[in-house]
Order: C-alpha cells, then sequence, then structure tokens
C-alpha cells in the first residue's frame, strides 16, 4: 500500500499517531520562514492538517465526535414542547454541570415558548441565553444546538419565529457555520437557502400555500373540504423547500393531511392535479423560445417590418396608396 | 535593534529583547507606561505621554486622545493651528517611545513590531504601518495583540504541552484569541474580536451617571467639563479595583453632582457592554472546535481585564480562576519584545515558533441561480475562510453569468454575513472578457493573506492569462506615497519638547489642571507654587530645579490627596 502524501511530507509511517504528526511538523515548521517561504509553509500546513484529520479519522476523538449528531425527526402535535429537553440535547454532550445547565435552560425555555405567548420568541430567547452566558459559556453552546435540534425535530411550537431568533441570536446566518458544526450547520444553510428561494417565488402562490399551512395547523387536524383540495398545491412546495416549509408544517399534520387526500374519489382527485399543475406549471418551453426570440435585437425589427407590411397592405386593399 | 511596541488606545508601552529576556523600556519620566495622548503646547512645541494627558482637562482643543479609535478613517483632529490626521498623532507617540529606547539602549532604533488587535481591518493595519513609517520606524511585523500576549505566557511555559484561551480587553478594544502550545510551536487557532469595546467605555459609562444627578444635558458640549468628568470618573473606575465604593463630585457652572457608586452598580450599569464579551468568546471557541472546559488556562491581558467585575466574569465563564502572574498591562508589550527576538533569531527562542490567523472571512460577491431558475445577485463568496493559518494563498474560479458578457466585476469583502450588503467593502476590479472559446472558464481570482495581516487580490482571466492585480486601499482613509512623504516632511518641523524637560513639564501641567479645579486659598497656594517653580526652570540651575521639582511633586500630592482628585497616574 502507498503512503498517503501527506505522510510522506511528514516523513512519517502508516503507524503514526497525533503526537508524531504534532512533532514531526514542528521539526519541520522550525525549519522554514513562513515569512519568506510562504509556498513551503503552505504545503507544509496542508500536510500538517490533512494528516491531523486523517489520524483523527483513526482514533476518533473529541474532535469527530462533534461532527457526528444527525438528529432523526421525531413528529410532535407542535403544540406542547412534550419532548424532553435530554431528547433534544445533541449525542455527543457528556454529563457535566455545563450540558445539564444546558439541558435545564433549554426544558424552561422550550416551556415557554409554549406558554407565554404574550412574548415575543426573540426576547424568550434572548432572555434565556443572556441568563445561560451568565454562568457557563460552554452551556450556551450546546443550548444553541439544542435549540437547533428541537426546532428541526418538530419539538417546539412557532418554529419560524424561533428560527428567525436564533439565526439573530446564534448568527447562524454566517459564513463558517457549517465548518464549525457540520450536521446542525448543514440543516441550517439548506432552511436559509429555501427561505431565500421560496422569497422569489411569485407571491400568490407563497400565500397560498402558507395561508392553507396555518389553517390547517390551526384547525389541529380537522380538516375542512378545501384545506383538503389544496393538498397537491401544498405537496409541490414541500418537495422543493421542505426544510423551510417544516418550520411551518408538522410532519404528524402532513401524514394526515395527506391520507385525508389519498382517501378522496380518483375522478376528483384526477382534477385537482389538473388544476394545481396549471397554476404551478412554467411557461412551456416553445412559447418562452417565441417570446424571447420575439422581443430579441432582430425579432423587433422583424416585428416592425410585419407592422409595416400590413399596414402598407391595408392601404393598398383601399386604393390609398398603389 | 528591533523594539517591540504595544501601541494602546489609552496607554501605550515599549520592550525591547535584552539578553534572551523581553524589559520594558522607561520614557522620559521613569513609567513604562505612556499615555496615548498628544498635545500642542502653547509655545507650539509637541507634548506626548503624562504631560499631554494632564492637558487634557485645561486645553481640550489642543490635545488629543484615544485616536486609535479613528486608526483607518480619514477623520482629524484640530490641535492648534493644525490638522491631525490618526496615524499622524500616533506617529508622535511611536516618535516618543522610540527616543524612550534609544536612550535606554544607547542605538539608534530604525526597525519595530507593532501590535493591533487581532480584529483590526485592513484598513487599520494598514493606517498602522503608515503611522511606524511617518515615526521613522520600519514596520518589521504587525502582530495581534492576543497573540503576543501569548506569546509572553507561553516563554514561561516552554516545552509544555496546552491549550489555553488569552481573553484580552484593553481601553478601546476587545480580542479573544485561542491558541495550543506543542513542541514549542504556539499555535493561534482562532481569534474574534469587537474592536470599539474596551475601558473606556466603562468609564463613559461611569460619567454619564453625572447627568442624572444634577448636571445639566447642556454640559456636554463643554470639552473642559466632559475631559474633567472623565478623568473623575476613570479615578472612579480605579478607585473601584480595590475599594468597595467610590465617590466622585464634579460641578458644571452653578450645578454640582455627587456620584456614588460600588462595585454592584457598576457592574448592573454595565450589563449592556459585558453582554457584548460574549459574542466574539462564542464565536472563537466555536471556531476551535473546543470546549471552554477543555482549556487549561485563561490568560488576561489589557488594563480593563483589572476590573473585579471583568475578574469574576472570567472566572464564571470559563469556571476557572484566570492565570495571574503577568501583569496584563504589559503583558501586550513583551510579547512584542518576544517577536522581536524571534524576528531577529535570537538563540535563546531557537525553539520557539509560532503561527497566527486570518480573524475575517474574505471574499467575493456572485450572482446566484436558485432552484426555480431564477438568479439572484448578492451572495457572498468565501475565499479565505476566517481562522485560516497564515502566510495563505487561496484561488477561485469564477465563470460569467451569460456567454454574452464582456466584463466580471470582482467586489472583494471581509465579514461573515451571507450577502455581501452587510459585510465590509475592501474594493473591486473589473476584468474584460473577450468572446469566444474559452469564455466561459471565466477568472481565477486569488486572495494572498500574509502574515502581517494584509491583502492582495490577483483576478487572472483563464482563456488569456491576463492578470489584473487590486491593491486594497482602505477606502476613504488611503494616503498614497505622495501624501505619507508630505506629512512625513511636515512632521519633522514639528518642534519635539526635549525629552529631558518633560518631566518638569508634565509636573507643571498637572500643577496647571489643579490649579483650574481648585477654589479659594488652596488655588491661591498653588498659584504661587507655580510661579516659583517657572521661575526656577527659568534659572536653569539644574541641582536647584531638581530639588524645587521634588518638594512641587510633593506639595502637587498633598493637595491631591486632600481633594480626592484623580490621583497620581503616575504612582
Amino acid at each position: 500500500m502507498a503512503i498517503p502524501w501527506f505522510l510522506d511530507a511528514l516523513g512519517l509511517t502508516p503507524d503514526a499517531d497525533a503526537r508524531s504528526v504534532r512533532r514531526s511538523y514542528a521539526a519541520r515548521l522550525k525549519a522554514i520562514d513562513p515569512e519568506t517561504h510562504p509556498g513551503d509553509f503552505a504545503r507544509l500546513r496542508e500536510a500538517f492538517e490533512a494528516a491531523k484529520s486523517w489520524v483523527e479519522g483513526r482514533h476518533p476523538g473529541r474532535g469527530a465526535a462533534l461532527a457526528s449528531d444527525d438528529a432523526t425527526p421525531r413528529p410532535s402535535d407542535g403544540r406542547r414542547s412534550d419532548l424532553p429537553a435530554a431528547q433534544v440535547m445533541p449525542d455527543h454532550v457528556t454529563p457535566g454541570s455545563a450540558a445539564d445547565i444546558a439541558r435545564d435552560a433549554l426544558q424552561a425555555f422550550l416551556d415557554d415558548v409554549v406558554a407565554d405567548r404574550q412574548t415575543t420568541v426573540r426576547v424568550l430567547l434572548h432572555r434565556a441565553a443572556g441568563a445561560l452566558r451568565q454562568r457557563h459559556v460552554d452551556a450556551t453552546a450546546f443550548f444553541g444546538e439544542g435549540v437547533a435540534l428541537a426546532v428541526r425535530q418538530q419539538a417546539v411550537p412557532r418554529r419560524v419565529e424561533l428560527f428567525a431568533a436564533a439565526v439573530a441570536e446564534f448568527h447562524w446566518d454566517h459564513v463558517g457555520h457549517l465548518d464549525a458544526s457540520p450536521a446542525t450547520g448543514a440543516w441550517i444553510e439548506r432552511v436559509l437557502s429555501q427561505e431565500a428561494a421560496w422569497a422569489l417565488l411569485p407571491e400568490h402562490r407563497r400565500v397560498r400555500v402558507t395561508t392553507f399551512i396555518t389553517d390547517v395547523e390551526k384547525t389541529e387536524g380537522s380538516l375542512r373540504a378545501d384545506d383538503v383540495d389544496a393538498w397537491p398545491d401544498v405537496r409541490e412546495a414541500l418537495a422543493a423547500f421542505d426544510d423551510y416549509l417544516r418550520l411551518r408544517l408538522s410532519d404528524r399534520t402532513r401524514e394526515a393531511w395527506a391520507s385525508r387526500y389519498d382517501a378522496l374519489p380518483a375522478r376528483r382527485k384526477e382534477k385537482l392535479e389538473r388544476a394545481a399543475a396549471r397554476r404551478v406549471a412554467p411557461t412551456p418551453r416553445w412559447r418562452r423560445k417565441v417570446t424571447e426570440v420575439l422581443t430579441g435585437g432582430y425579432g423587433r425589427f422583424f416585428l416592425l417590418f410585419l407592422g409595416i407590411r400590413v399596414v402598407l397592405a391595408i392601404l393598398k386593399q383601399f386604393g390609398i396608396v398603389r | 535593534m528591533i523594539i517591540g511596541i504595544d501601541l494602546g488606545t489609552t496607554n501605550s508601552l515599549a520592550a525591547a529583547w535584552i539578553d534572551g529576556t523581553p524589559r520594558l523600556i522607561p520614557n522620559a519620566l521613569g513609567n513604562v507606561l505612556t499615555p496615548s495622548c498628544v498635545g500642542v503646547d502653547t509655545d507650539g512645541s509637541v507634548l506626548v505621554g503624562e504631560a499631554a494627558r494632564e492637558r487634557l482637562q485645561t486645553h481640550p482643543d489642543r490635545t488629543a486622545s484615544l485616536f486609535k479609535r479613528y486608526m483607518g478613517s480619514a477623520r482629524t483632529v484640530r490641535l492648534g493651528d493644525r490638522e491631525y490626521r490618526a496615524e499622524e498623532l500616533s506617529a508622535l507617540v511611536l516618535r516618543s517611545l522610540k527616543a524612550d529606547a534609544e536612550a535606554m539602549l544607547g542605538e539608534a532604533v530604525s526597525e519595530a513590531i507593532i501590535t493591533v488587535p487581532a480584529y483590526f481591518s485592513d484598513a487599520q493595519r494598514k493606517a498602522t504601518r503608515v503611522a511606524g513609517e511617518l515615526a521613522g520606524l520600519r514596520v518589521e511585523r504587525l502582530l495581534n495583540e492576543p497573540t503576543a500576549a501569548a506569546l509572553a505566557y507561553g516563554l514561561h511555559e516552554a516545552g509544555a504541552e496546552t491549550q489555553f484561551l488569552v481573553f484580552d480587553l484593553g481601553g478601546g478594544t476587545f480580542d479573544v484569541s485561542i491558541l495550543e502550545m506543542f513542541e514549542g510551536v504556539m499555535e493561534v487557532r482562532a481569534s474574534a474580536g469587537d474592536n470599539m469595546l474596551g475601558g473606556e467605555d466603562f468609564a463613559t459609562l461611569i460619567g454619564d451617571l453625572a447627568f442624572a444627578h444634577g448636571i445639566p444635558e447642556s454640559a456636554r458640549a463643554d470639552a473642559v467639563f466632559m475631559q474633567r468628568l472623565l478623568a473623575r470618573a476613570e479615578w472612579a473606575k480605579r478607585e473601584l479595583t480595590t475599594r468597595s465604593s467610590a465617590t466622585f463630585e464634579v460641578t458644571h457652572g452653578a450645578h454640582t453632582a455627587s456620584v456614588t457608586l460600588d462595585g454592584d452598580t457598576l457592574e448592573k450599569l454595565s450589563q449592556p457592554l459585558l453582554n457584548r464579551l460574549w459574542r466574539p468568546i462564542e464565536r472563537a471557541l466555536r471556531d476551535a472546535r473546543i470546549r471552554a472546559a477543555d482549556l487549561d488556562n485563561v490568560v488576561l491581558a489589557g488594563g480593563a481585564t483589572r476590573m473585579p467585575m471583568i475578574r469574576q466574569l472570567a472566572t464564571r465563564m470559563f469556571g476557572r480562576f484566570p492565570a495571574v502572574g503577568i501583569n496584563p498591562d504589559e503583558v501586550v508589550a513583551m510579547g512584542a519584545a518576544v517577536q522581536a527576538g524571534l524576528k531577529m533569531k535570537d538563540k535563546a527562542l531557537d525553539e520557539m515558533v509560532m503561527t497566527d490567523v486570518c480573524p475575517y472571512t474574505l471574499g467575493t460577491e456572485v450572482a446566484r441561480r436558485l432552484d426555480n431558475g431564477a438568479q439572484a445577485d448578492g451572495f457572498y463568496a468565501p475565499i479565505i475562510q476566517r481562522n485560516t493559518v497564515v502566510p495563505v494563498s487561496r484561488v477561485e474560479r469564477f465563470s460569467p453569468l451569460s456567454p454574452q458578457q464582456k466584463q466580471i466585476l470582482i467586489n472583494v469583502f471581509q465579514g461573515e454575513s451571507r450577502m455581501v450588503r452587510d459585510n465590509v467593502a475592501l474594493g473591486a476590479v473589473t476584468v474584460p472578457l473577450a468572446p469566444g472559446p474559452g469564455h466561459g472558464d471565466g477568472v481565477d481570482v486569488r486572495f494572498t493573506y500574509d502574515v502581517n495581516g494584509l491583502l492582495e487580490v490577483e483576478v487572472t482571466v483563464v482563456a488569456t492569462g491576463e492578470t489584473r492585480r487590486l491593491v486594497i486601499e482602505g477606502g476613504e482613509a488611503h494616503m498614497p506615497a505622495e501624501e505619507i512623504a508630505r506629512r512625513l516632511a511636515a512632521l519633522a518641523t514639528l518642534k519635539i519638547h526635549p525629552r529631558d524637560t518633560l518631566e518638569n513639564r508634565t509636573l507643571l501641567a498637572r500643577a496647571e489642571r489643579l490649579y483650574e479645579q481648585l477654589l479659594g486659598d488652596t488655588r491661591d497656594q498653588l498659584g504661587q507654587f507655580i510661579l516659583r517653580f517657572e521661575q526656577v526652570l527659568a534659572t536653569q540651575e539644574t541641582r536647584d530645579i531638581a530639588r524645587d521639582a521634588a518638594a512641587f511633586r510633593e506639595a502637587l500630592h498633598a493637595i491631591e490627596r486632600d481633594y480626592r482628585f484623580a490621583p497620581d497616574p503616575a504612582g
């Protein structure tokens, strides 16, 4: 087996451990001046970083543990934060004062989000995070991850508000978040980009979908007939904006909605599907093409030319010109 | 000889690497702290340091302080008959430190390592470098302040494997750095900060209390009063580091305010400022991918970390007591001297090497095609991620949006937001694109960030190999080379107060400040003292002057003690 390039660059063998990687890097670093030989330094640095993560991959330490919390979404009725905070805490949180403090604070906060409808989520979150910060710096980091998981797992209502509040409080919208906490970061990234794309949809489509979702969430599962009829539109939107719309629509309501729709007579469903398809269908390709050609540079001259010919033909018809 | 300089918001220090150890350099008054204040005397000569600080209260229109906060901006301050930029005022401070170093070392000093807050932007760093040039110093290196503190700390910990955090709250800036040390390598893992948060903000907060105790708001327009108020507030802040409560009085016209506050009140009052300490700490920890519990130590730097509430907060935050033993006022300058030793390849530092990071994300603006086919611009495409080890050079390829495009505009930004409108624009460069084959390959954009924290951008058209270099000039504050030369010549004509009589001049400035604050008999008495001292100074009899100066200093001490005015800052 060939020795990986980074081990070769550091003069190491495949049995190298974290300590020998550091020692070899240190020895080589002392021999070069990064200021005058930036190229040599860049290569050494790259080898060091590659070797570090290679070693870490073989012996997962605390660095790797941070990267391995993949949350499986759990349905919830979205009315009560009935999921114990312990369940939404990341798995890698080992028992200890900071984690315990964070867990208690998260539970209290989630309860407040449910019970205290008078206060905005932004204020509640700021208050909770502020109080936590006074106690332990690590606790806030756990708490932030816990909030992300609670929203993602739909363990809490008012998720649109809560997500926006957390973006402001923990700067989730800043670049680099993805690298700092891969699992949460990737989800946040998806929600943010879907949110941005969603905002660019025609307003009537957005309003139609969100109005129905809000309605249905409010009726707590007892769907009216026109709610059920709107399912094809909502389903289409969910297909493209799943992570973002899950802030609004709980998985449980979604399932109930889908099954009510499935129970409709086939003829009716067909009709509804056609109507929905008409609403969202993009302009056919050939029509777009024709519009493009006709309004493009030469197209305009062509239209002008055609217009003049028509006018001339009419004038000739009436004998005004010969 | 390279010296290390901590050019601070409130105080500046110089240190040198002598006989294998960092040593602080005393100024003409024998102090290692030189206030970062510059004043113009009535005879037109320039006063730097303690004398200027005393004159802040008597001649606010001829004295400047806190100018580090304007570094990198085009803002000027008028002193006497001339406008000064922050670079020039800093240069005057640097020049005074340089003279002190030359007096101590007995040789000319022309090179220096100057420390800057880790979170200083490109423009602020460039301005600091210009300040060095204007002071006749070649700036060998701009060193991040928390990194400097870490170097001084690391010297004691040589050989240990350790992870620690530097909490650097200075007069005007706050920085956090997380470092790892192994095998003699000092590696900065992450840095974050707030350039507008420091000890001065706490003093301002205390001073504002006077307006709630009877001083009318209109007094804010009175510069003399405001400086006096600030000095009292500063005094009260310092008192509270050793005492449980402090009281100060200020008078403006017919109004007198007496303000008493204790540690708890100050802490409550400071809550908005304390809350701002969190963000950089959380970010640094997250970026370094470690928990506070994994830190082996917390090192405090910066004079403001002397405040008990800051110490308590740090202890609570990290669940441990911060490292003691290093003077937080001096640690940055000491570290700068260590870096000077490293730069001179001193044998004692053979086994030590330090790497730093770029604290900001640097990138460019891109337009994106969204899922629904629409196109949106204003997105930020990072090229160098924050906390990448420097020096670093990264290249990214960008393609034109449409085949008809005739040029590509590369906007350069610094910041962490996903949208460029929330980031800081550093500059822009346009490159032409020729139609034909290879048009779609677009351009390669290379960002190079050096050890001093300065950025260079190079754009290459892939098809033609044509290259454009973008010089980041720091926007409105940019000074072209001719301008620097002109200002250098102008500074050279300034008359600097001679170093050997600076001590007596400082004494007089302090007496004049006291004179303005006193009333009745004591004032007349002090007036007599001043007159007499001026007469002795005029005789130029060195021995008489020395004797009188000592008596004069004693008298000023006694008056200050009695009247609870700002105590002798040198003491």
